[in-house]
This record gives C-alpha cells, sequence and structure tokens, in this order.
C-alpha cells in the first residue's frame, strides 16, 4: 500500500467539516436561533474538541487497521452490530448529501434536469472514483480542496466591503433558548461524522509524529471557514433575507464581484459546494466499502455499484420534494448523526479498559 | 474492464441531459420589466434587446422591443408574451424592474413574491417606483438601451447627487420583510410622452423631447406607498443612510448670495443614548463657487465657513426629518433598527406603539462636522471691478 | 579442420541467399586457409584493407595468439560460434575464420550516420546547439561528455528478433534507485518482438499504453535534456537508431520546464511558469467554458457581450457545439497537413487557413467571429508544448469538457474536471505519481513547479526516485 501524505487525509476531514455549510448548516438554525447564528457556530466547534480528541484517542489504538476491523478487535461478535449501526449512519449522511447536492443543482443551476439524473452522473462519478483506490481520493479531494480554499477567499475577500456587522446585532438578546441544542445540532452534523475517515488507518499516514496536530490545524481552518461562511451571509444578506431563501450561502455569493468586471460568477464560486459534497459522497462509499471484505476488486466495484443504487433510490423514495427533506434536515438528521458520540464514547471507554486490563 | 464499464456508462448518462441547453439564438435577452395594473390584471412589460450585427452601421431597427403580456398573476402575465415573442423570455441579465404607482399604493407583496421565488431571475436589478406608465417604450439617445441608459443614470446620480437613491430588488425585500424597516424607492417619470418618443427619430434632435427623469425618493409605511421626498429631503435621506458618496451643498452667505460645497466624503452615524437618537454626521469638501468676498487665505474665514455650513445643515436636516415625521409619519431613516439593534431594553418597551407616540416625539439630536480641505484653484476672490 | 570453418561459409551463404555485399576472401598464410568475411555495404572498405589485410599481410606464423597479438585494429571480439558470427557481421564487424571455434570480430564500421546536428524539436534560444543523432555510440558520448563520472552506468540490451536493435539503460547509480532500474530491467526482458525501430515502440511496450493519454516519458532531443534528469535520478533510455532519448518516469510538471528555465533568473523563471499553466488551463477549458457560458450560464457574461454575441450568431443555423467541434476539427486538419508537408508549401496551408477558414467562414454565416477567436486562442495555447504527444493528449480531454459542458453547463465542465483529476492522480508509472510534486505534495519540488525558488535554495531531489536526497550545498557568500 502507497502511504498516504497527512495533507491528503487532513483534506478529507476538512471536506467533511466544511461541506454541510451549503443548504444544511443555517437551515438547522436559522429560524430557532435567529442572529445569533455565528454564536452556535462557535458553540458548536467548541463542542466538537470532545469527539475530535476521542477521534484522535481511537486512532492511536492498533494503528494498522481501518474503524471496522477495530471495532471487531475490540468488541468481537458484538462489533458487528456496531459496525452495522454506523454503516448506517453512513449510509444517512449519504443520502442527505445526495439529495442537497441535487436539489442545489436542480434548484439554482439546472432548472429542467431531472434529480435522478444529476445523482446519477455524480454516483457514477464517486463509485468510479473508488475504483481507483483510495490514494486516488485522497490525492484528489487534496487538489480539489486547494481549488476549494482559492474559490472561497476570492468570495470572502470581494464580499468583505459588502459585511455590514450592525446585522448581527443584537447579540444575545433574541431566540437564546435553543442555541445550545443548534449548536449541539451542528457539531453533529459537522464534526462527529469524521469517525468515518477512521477507516484510513493512521499507519497508512505518511508521518504518523505530525497526525494529530494536522488534525487540530485542519479542525481550525475548518472552524474557521464554517465561521466565515455562516459570519459573511448573515452580516451581508440580513436575518430576513437569510430566513425566506433555500440556500442563502448561495444567494450571498451572487454578490460576488472580482476585479470590477467579473460579475455574476456565483455559479462558479458556488463549485465549492458541490465539489465537498461529491468528495464527502465518495468517502461515505469508501468508507461502507472497506466493510465489504473481498480482494477481488470486480466484486467491490458491484458492491459499491449496489451502494450507489441504493442511496439513489432511497433518495428518491424518502424525499419526494423540497418540504419532506427540510422537515428531516431539521427534525431527524441531526439526531441520527448525535448517535455518533455515543460509539465513540463505547469505543473509546473500552479501549482505556483494555489498556488497563492489559497493565 | 470493470472501471471501463462504468466508465461508458458513466458518458451514456452524460448524453441523456441537454435539458437546460437554449441556445443564443433560442432567448430573448430580457432587460427591464415595467409592471402596471389594469383593472385587476396586471399588465407586464418587457424589454428585450434587439441584437444588430455591429458592422451594420445604417441602423433601421429599434434597438430594442417592448412585449406586453396580460395576466392575473405576474409569472402569467410573463408567459402571455409568448403570444407576441418568437423567443423565451431570458431574465438574468434584467437590470431594471419599474413598479407602477399604483401597485405600490395598493400592494407591493404580490410583486415581491413573484421575483424572490424564482430561482431564474436575479436579485441584483434596480426597483424604482414608476410615476407614469410606458416608462420603458422611450427610445434614450447615447445608450440604446433604456434600461442600461437608466441604470447608469440612477449610478450617476448616486456618485454625483444623491437626490435619487440605488436600491437592488434584495435590500427591497429586505426592507419589506424586516418589520423594524420602512421602504424607500427611487422613482422615475416620464416628461413629453408622445408617439415620437417610441421611435428612433427622438433621438435625431439634439433636444430630445421624450425622455426620463429620475424623481426623487419614495416613501412607504406598512409597505404601502405615501407619497415623495423633495430634492432636498431626498439628499438628507441619502445622508443620513451613508448613500452619499458625494454630492453638493448650497447656503447663503450674505444676502442672496451663495457658497457650493462638494462634499466629496460623508460619514453618518446614529446612535441611541438615554432614549434620544444622536446623529453624527462628519463630512468633508471642496468649495467649488462661492459669490462672497471672503479671503479664504484665512484660517479664521475656513472655519467660519465650515460653521456656517454646519449650522445650516443641522438646521435643514432637523427640519426635513420634521417635516418627514410630521407629514408621513414613516421611519425611513431606521430609527427603531438602530434602537432595535443598540438598545433592546429600551425597544421591548416601545415597539407595540411606536408610530402612535415615540415616532414623532423622540429627540432627535445632530451633530455635524463639515471639514473644508481644499479651496480650489485659487486663493484670490474673484470681485466686482468697482 | 578446413570443413568446419567451409561449412560456416556454406552455411551463412545459403542463409543469406548468396548476398552480393556479404565478401569472403580467402587468405592462404604459410599452409594455412583463413577466411576474411565481411559485409560490403555496412563496413568501411578503407580500414578493412588498411588495417585488416595489412596486417595480416604482415603475419609471418597463423595462429590464433600471434593474429591477435599483430592485428591493428583498436576493437576486436573473439568469438567462437555462429550466431555471434552472424551478429557480428550485420553490425559491420569483419570476421576472421581462424580454426574451429576461433574466430575473431574486428571493428570495421562504415560511419552510416550523419553529424551531430542542432535539435529540430525543441528550440531554445540559447543554451547546448548539439543533438542526439541516429547512432547510439555517438549518443552515449555526447550524454558522457556531460556527466564524466564513474558513476554513469549503462546497462545494453539486444532487443527485436529481427532487428537486433541495441538498446541502452542510462542512471548514475549513486542516485538512481536500485528499484527503478531492476523494474525496467524486468520490463525490457519481457519485450518479446519482431523489432524496436523507433523509441515510441519501447515505451508503449513497457508502460500501460492507453492508461493515461499524456506522455509519462519524455522524448529528448537534447543531450542537455537527459543529463538534467539523469542527475535528478530519472532513467535514460537509449535505442539504436533514434535520436530521442526517452526519460523515465516523467511527470505532468516535467512538461512545463525548458531548458532556457536555466538561463534565467528564478523570478522571469516563475512568471514564465505561470504564463504556462495558465495557457494549459486555457487551452484545455476555454472551448468547454466558452460552450456552458453560451449556451447554459449566460449571465455571467456581462450583458453588452452578451448583446454582442447574439448579434453575431444571429444568423449561425449549427449549435455552439456543433460550430466548435467543426472549428477545432478544422483547426486540427490544418495541424496536420503542416506536420506533413514539406516547408515550401506551408505559407499554402497558411493562406488558406486564415482565409478560408476564418474570413469565409464568417462570412457565409457558418460560424461566428467569437468563435474564431476560442479556437484561435486554444490552438496556439496548445502549440506552446514542444512534446506533440502532450497536445495529442490535451485535444482528447478538451473534447471531453466540450461534451460534459453540452450536455450540463458549468456544472459539466466541474465533473468532467473531476473525472480528469482522476485519471491523472490514480495514474503512476514506475513508482512516480503523474501529478507528483502537487499530489501527493512534496513542497521541496514544489520550489520547482508553477514557481520556481532561486537556484540556491532548491536543494533537494524528489524522494520517490532516490534516495541520495540532496543535490546543492551552495552556500550563500557575501563580501
Amino acid at each position: 500500500m502507497k502511504k498516504i501524505n497527512n495533507l491528503e487525509l487532513a483534506s478529507l476531514i476538512f471536506i467533511q467539516m466544511v461541506t454541510m455549510d451549503l443548504g444544511i448548516n443555517i437551515n438547522i438554525i436559522k429560524n430557532s436561533t435567529g442572529v445569533n447564528g455565528w454564536i452556535v457556530i462557535i458553540l458548536s466547534f467548541i463542542i466538537g474538541i470532545i469527539p475530535l480528541s476521542l477521534y484522535m484517542y481511537i486512532s492511536n489504538f492498533s494503528t494498522t487497521h481501518p474503524l471496522n476491523e477495530k471495532i471487531n478487535i475490540l468488541f468481537k461478535k458484538a462489533g458487528k452490530i456496531i459496525n452495522f449501526l454506523i454503516s448506517i449512519i453512513a449510509l444517512v449522511i449519504g443520502i442527505f448529501l445526495l439529495y442537497n447536492s441535487n436539489n442545489f443543482i436542480t434548484s439554482q443551476l439546472l432548472y429542467r434536469t431531472s434529480q435522478i439524473m444529476i445523482g446519477i452522473i455524480l454516483l457514477t462519478l464517486a463509485i468510479y472514483h473508488n475504483s481507483k483506490g483510495i490514494n486516488s481520493i485522497t490525492k484528489v479531494s487534496f487538489l480539489l480542496l486547494i481549488i476549494n480554499f482559492t474559490l472561497f477567499l476570492l468570495s470572502f475577500f470581494s464580499l468583505s466591503s459588502n459585511i455590514n456587522i450592525s446585522n448581527l446585532l443584537p447579540v444575545l438578546k433574541e431566540n437564546t433558548d435553543n442555541i445550545f441544542l443548534s449548536a449541539l445540532k451542528l457539531s453533529s452534523i459537522n464534526i462527529f461524522p469524521i469517525i468515518i475517515t477512521l477507516s484510513i488507518p493512521k499507519s497508512l499516514v505518511s508521518s504518523e509524529n505530525t497526525y494529530n496536530k494536522d488534525i487540530i490545524k485542519t479542525y481550525i481552518l475548518a472552524f474557521i471557514v464554517s465561521f466565515l461562511v455562516i459570519f459573511t451571509t448573515y452580516s451581508v444578506l440580513g436575518i430576513e433575507l437569510v430566513k425566506i431563501f433555500e440556500y442563502p450561502e448561495y444567494m450571498v455569493l451572487k454578490k460576488v464581484t472580482l476585479w470590477g468586471f467579473l460579475q455574476r460568477i456565483e455559479n462558479i464560486v458556488a463549485n465549492q459546494w458541490i465539489i465537498g459534497n461529491y468528495i464527502y459522497l465518495t468517502l461515505i462509499i469508501y468508507y461502507l466499502s472497506t466493510n465489504f471484505k473481498s480482494k477481488n476488486n470486480t466484486q467491490k466495484n458491484i458492491f459499491n455499484i449496489i451502494i450507489g443504487i441504493l442511496i439513489i433510490t432511497i433518495t428518491n423514495v424518502i424525499f419526494k420534494n423540497n418540504t419532506i427533506y427540510y422537515n428531516y434536515v431539521q427534525t431527524i438528521f441531526p439526531y441520527i448523526t448525535m448517535v455518533l458520540i455515543i460509539f465513540y464514547v463505547i469505543i473509546s471507554i473500552k479501549i482505556y479498559i483494555d489498556q488497563k486490563i492489559k497493565h | 474492464m470493470n472501471k471501463k464499464i462504468i466508465l461508458i456508462l458513466f458518458f451514456i448518462f452524460l448524453l441523456t441531459g441537454c435539458y437546460d441547453n437554449k441556445e443564443l439564438n433560442e432567448i430573448a435577452i430580457l432587460t427591464a420589466t415595467e409592471i402596471e395594473k389594469v383593472d385587476d390584471q396586471y399588465v407586464v412589460k418587457s424589454q428585450v434587446v434587439n441584437p444588430q450585427a455591429p458592422d451594420k452601421t445604417t441602423i433601421t431597427q429599434s434597438p430594442f422591443i417592448i412585449y406586453t403580456g396580460t395576466g392575473k398573476t405576474i409569472q402569467e402575465a410573463y408567459r402571455n408574451t409568448t403570444t407576441e415573442s418568437p423567443k423565451f423570455l431570458y431574465s438574468n441579465h434584467m437590470q431594471i424592474l419599474i413598479i407602477n404607482e399604483k401597485i405600490a399604493k395598493e400592494n407591493i407583496s404580490e410583486v415581491i413574491d413573484f421575483y424572490i421565488r424564482n430561482p431564474a431571475i436575479r436579485t441584483d436589478f434596480y426597483v424604482l417606483i414608476g410615476k407614469n406608465e410606458n416608462i420603458l417604450d422611450i427610445i434614450t439617445p447615447i445608450e440604446s438601451l433604456s434600461s442600461s441608459s437608466i441604470k447608469e443614470t440612477l449610478e450617476n446620480n448616486k456618485k454625483y447627487l444623491g437626490s435619487s437613491a440605488t436600491v437592488t430588488f434584495d435590500e427591497f425585500v429586505n426592507m419589506y420583510l424586516n418589520k423594524n424597516l420602512e421602504i424607500a424607492l427611487p422613482s422615475i417619470e416620464i416628461i413629453n410622452h408622445d408617439e415620437e418618443g417610441e421611435k428612433l427619430e427622438n433621438t435625431e434632435e439634439s433636444q430630445v423631447k421624450s425622455k426620463y427623469k429620475l424623481g426623487n425618493i419614495a416613501i412607504f409605511k406598512d409597505n404601502k406607498l405615501q407619497g415623495y421626498l423633495t430634492k432636498d429631503e431626498s439628499i438628507t435621506y441619502n445622508i443620513l443612510k451613508n448613500n452619499i458618496q458625494n454630492t453638493i451643498l448650497t447656503y447663503e452667505c450674505e444676502d442672496k448670495k451663495y457658497i457650493t460645497i462638494e462634499i466629496i466624503k460623508s460619514s453618518a452615524s446614529t446612535k441611541i443614548t438615554n432614549k434620544e437618537i444622536t446623529i453624527d454626521i462628519n463630512m468633508s469638501g471642496n468649495i467649488n463657487e462661492s459669490h462672497c468676498n471672503i479671503d479664504i487665505k484665512e484660517k479664521d474665514n475656513i472655519k467660519k465657513i465650515e460653521k456656517l455650513f454646519e449650522n445650516k445643515l443641522e438646521e435643514s436636516i432637523q427640519k426635513d426629518i420634521n417635516n418627514i415625521r410630521n407629514n408621513y409619519n414613516s421611519d425611513i431613516f431606521n430609527f427603531l433598527d438602530t434602537i432595535y439593534k443598540y438598545d433592546y431594553n429600551t425597544y421591548q418597551n416601545i415597539k407595540n406603539n411606536w408610530y402612535e407616540e415615540t415616532y414623532k416625539k423622540i429627540k432627535v439630536n445632530i451633530n455635524t462636522n463639515i471639514s473644508i480641505i481644499t479651496k480650489g484653484n485659487i486663493l484670490e476672490v474673484i470681485d466686482e471691478k468697482n | 579442420m578446413v570443413n568446419s570453418m567451409q561449412n560456416i561459409i556454406n552455411k551463412l551463404k545459403k542463409e543469406t541467399n548468396n548476398q552480393d555485399g556479404i565478401i569472403y576472401r580467402r587468405k592462404k598464410i604459410l599452409y594455412k586457409n583463413i577466411y576474411i568475411i565481411f559485409n560490403e555495404t555496412i563496413i568501411s572498405s578503407d580500414s578493412v584493407s588498411d588495417f585488416v589485410i595489412r596486417s595480416l599481410n604482415k603475419i609471418k606464423i597463423p595462429t590464433y595468439q600471434n593474429i591477435i597479438n599483430k592485428i591493428s585494429n583498436f576493437k576486436y571480439k573473439e568469438i567462437t560460434n555462429y550466431k555471434d558470427i552472424c551478429y557480428y557481421l550485420n553490425s559491420g564487424f569483419t570476421i576472421i575464420l581462424i580454426s574451429k571455434n576461433k574466430y575473431i570480430a574486428l571493428e570495421t564500421r562504415k560511419n552510416l550516420s550523419r553529424s551531430i546536428t542542432t535539435p529540430t524539436t525543441e528550440n531554445t534560444p540559447r543554451g547546448a546547439l548539439d543533438a542526439f543523432t541516429e547512432n547510439i555510440e555517438i549518443n552515449i558520448g555526447l550524454i558522457k561528455r556531460r556527466i564524466k563520472s564513474n558513476n554513469l552506468w549503462i546497462k545494453k540490451y539486444c532487443l527485436g528478433k529481427y532487428t537486433d536493435t541495441q538498446v541502452a539503460v542510462l542512471y548514475i547509480n549513486t542516485i538512481a534507485k536500485e528499484e527503478l532500474i531492476n523494474k525496467i530491467d524486468k520490463l525490457l526482458k519481457k519485450i518479446n518482438i519482431d523489432g524496436i525501430i523507433a523509441s515510441g515502440i519501447l515505451r508503449n511496450l513497457i508502460e500501460k499504453e492507453n492508461k493515461n493519454p499524456f506522455p509519462n516519458t519524455i522524448s529528448a532531443e537534447k543531450p542537455y535534456t537527459a543529463a538534467r534528469y539523469l542527475l535528478l535520478g530519472n532513467a535514460i533510455i537509449l535505442v539504436d537508431n533514434d535520436p530521442f532519448a526517452l526519460v523515465l518516469p516523467a511527470t505532468l510538471n516535467d512538461n512545463f520546464i525548458s531548458e532556457e528555465d536555466d538561463y534565467n533568473k528564478s523570478i522571469n523563471v516563475s512568471i514564465t511558469r505561470i504564463i504556462r499553466y495558465i495557457t494549459f488551463a486555457i487551452t484545455l477549458l476555454t472551448p468547454g467554458i466558452y460552450i456552458a457560458l453560451i449556451t447554459y450560464n449566460q449571465e455571467i457574461i456581462p450583458t453588452e457581450l452578451l448583446i454582442s454575441i447574439a448579434a453575431q450568431r444571429k444568423n449561425v443555423p449549427f449549435s455552439t457545439f456543433a460550430e466548435c467541434l467543426l472549428m477545432i476539427f478544422a483547426f486540427e486538419i490544418l495541424r496536420e497537413s503542416d506536420l506533413k508537408l514539406p516547408s515550401f508549401a506551408s505559407s499554402a496551408i497558411s493562406i488558406v487557413g486564415a482565409l478560408i477558414l476564418g474570413e469565409a467562414a464568417v462570412n457565409a454565416g457558418i460560424v461566428s467571429p467569437i468563435m474564431i477567436i476560442i479556437v484561435a486562442i486554444t490552438a496556439i495555447s496548445s502549440l506552446i508544448f514542444s512534446e506533440p504527444e502532450f497536445t495529442n493528449a490535451l485535444r482528447i480531454y478538451r473534447i471531453a469538457f466540450m461534451i460534459g459542458a453540452a450536455i450540463l453547463g458549468l456544472y459539466g465542465v466541474l465533473i468532467v474536471f473531476i473525472l480528469f483529476l482522476i485519471n491523472l492522480s490514480s495514474y503512476d508509472f514506475l513508482g512516480m505519481p503523474y501529478l507528483s510534486p502537487f499530489a501527493p505534495p512534496d513542497f521541496n519540488r514544489l520550489k520547482d513547479s508553477i514557481i520556481k525558488f532561486p537556484t540556491k535554495s532548491i536543494t533537494k531531489r524528489n524522494p520517490i526516485l532516490t534516495d541520495n536526497i540532496t543535490k546543492n550545498k551552495t552556500e550563500d557568500y557575501y563580501e
């Protein structure tokens, strides 16, 4: 196996933490917390420190094995149930991601193209990518992340002249009851799922010494980016517009103007979100396929195709229209991913106890 | 082999696309829309570009064409233009939306709903209130499209005078949705509207007969049009809203003699202290014209002019604010919003009867600070030869 | 005894169908007959008569040892079997049959190669002007002139059933990884083909040919390029009768580096490199993005420009995609004919291209003027790369981008772009990832990629190619 560069792994984690910025983060918090959204995102990343430290703790255990094998080693037969549950959650995340990107593309870019087709194209690409192996996934994610980041910086600096801080006032006066719960929700959809990245064992990474440091740096960077997205969206549009738009983060990009003459380039700048969705989806398929133990590549590809068909069918069966989707995003989705914290805790405690017994 | 199958499948799926493909030959570029209401039916006039090859020197066709559609909703009216137009209306390049004042007086929310709901329409066009009808029909010189012409006039006015305002659609929606804000929109009217104005001949004379003219700011209360400000009130409004880049102030220095100052920088901040509104205005400018015999080489004289302008400006702003409060009782200066943001407790107390009690009575303090930085090319006074 | 030598001659005559060119000369020294065999077409008659015959004339006692001692050719081989006789005979040696199983081959090759000339594909305003020729010995010599170390090791192979082509693998053994050389060794030994008459055939045999349309070797025409890559730890393959050396493995970034860069200051080089990368993006993406903007995302084009384009396209009956494909096809025809035609006809081509494809097509309403601009900028940009394979590969992806754009607009361009990245990043040749300094990121080598750092600060080689990392220890010295 070829080694994976630390930066490439970091890019995967970064994309996991940032992708939900489009369409999901703000939709969860905008109605319940009003203008306090920027405080919620800060809080959510403070809460996220817990799963992050557990993540690093788990990654140290039996560094040559991916997540599912670690669980099997730790829990023997019960491990299968845990793996199954985590896979289900990963599948759910995949379903929401796919619908989110489909819905975004069909509602903002290609109005008359059918959602199923867009989904199939994205999934086929992800499955094809998976057939090339994890090294290819990490490399592409790193390269795309650079493009992402450039687009993000361009749009942020272009929008910084439109920022109106008074749109974020008054601070903590209205809608304060739900702040903590909303922060937990954001944390659970943005940060908890990074457990999926543990399917890349630590020993595969090229320099294990800086593993933890790099992940912490990534975490801080992801926090800054997520914060700036919400901060810019709220302060440029104002809370009233944020509330009525389906994708306020995209609407704010409509104001991006580069060097005075490049106007109306939101469809180019918004590619940062589609790229993020794509990489995340690829990673989820990779994670699910690690559960399928087969050395044969053809079988693995067929398994991936089955996963893809599963995701696209469920997506189209469950989400018949936007309203159902947004309902689920606000009510069900965060709670499903919140379950992941239980696994973080269980696995960490088990590792701790096992090590105590050994000594 | 397996990978190749996936790749082939991928391209097959790609080939089923093309639903959204629209060639330039198939679309009509919509640059402006005017909405009127006749007998409960919306009348939507769409200005569509008539593209002409650049090398054809003799223009025989009008640079744009107006399609009219009527319907119970705006979307219906738009779609009804397909009875006239050979091409599909492409509205992402819309620059101007003119809403007739009749609609503004009745119910403006239906207009907002259509434009904000439709993802195919961008939200960065300018919104104006049309005082008459058929404003887009006029063919204008210099800019062949009247929509670009209006857009540039608006932007120029903002840059150099500030008697009008540039309000993009999303700002307009924000003013509409936010319960603490009131809507203020620029207005436009037509002078000498006749049949000639809709022909190319209109641009053949140096004194263009039919032309549009930007009106002053239209103000709303509870999302209904209340009336129009005067020119001075409009400038005051823009000064307080920090919309001004550049304007001029003219005040009397002696009897019937005037000094004009060009303001090149202006910033206003509204604060709430002790339940009183305080507005600080900082300006800097140049003396552009002076009829009085003032020796500007002396420091004291400059100070005197500054003082004079500060007092006069303060006076006139105070007067304008009171006028607006008394005549329209509309909070276009966002006082309530300021209170909401900076003094939440007071806001809780007064929000329920803001217009009934507080707004008209609340004390407004104005502090102005004008600094004259350059004095023009000359130091001496151009005196009359006695 | 005589019989066995006679046997050899008979066999040879039979196998070559008694070819005229092969001369069999019997010479009697004392009591003994010895045979001299050479192939007239490839030997230099001077050296045969001057050295071989004259030396033999001086010999009194015809023993094997004596002949070897007296012969005045500088290069000889002692051979024992029939197979070797054939090989050396066909390589321009003169064979002397002395007694049974005691033969010698003397080098008397005619100089059939042209002299060292200036390069034709890698033009640089400055730099050494010698180029490889068709003679492998001269080519090795040209490299050896530049790298005078004992550590420049050469492994020779004979490949091709009929051609018996000499193939030499050159590397610096203290720099290049043994792993790489072993891999190349394995790949070369697996080759079993009737003939290798071009280095390209060899390259296609040792790689997975169509996995990556971009070239993963560099065809170096200049010894300079070969020496440059040898010092970085790459291996060079020279094929006899081919004036191009293969540098392997190569990465995408290597196509952006030119000899000229070594003569310029790094700040100027950086700007040139940025321009090259932008050109790369332009030639790859322009038609695709144009189609996407014109048929899907018209809002990005400024209103005035859109109106002007609409006016230009008013009378064009084709879809933008078809129009673009047509013009790109026309350009490819032009390029192909320009390559094949002798230089005196190329001015005719350019007149036809400019007038008919440019002016007339617009006037006839087949294409719009803006499309001519788009195709022209794409075409000009594609020509800055000296490696023709690179330009060809760009063509494939350019059309893929156009298809993506025609079907899904900017989203399609993004999808094809991701596909492009997947294909490039998942490819590695001899252990070298194709996008190497970028993915996986290697900061030491990024110093010589899109931006070039000062030469003093580029101190490391690629760890994938070598264990001997440090290459430059020059210290700053200021008075």
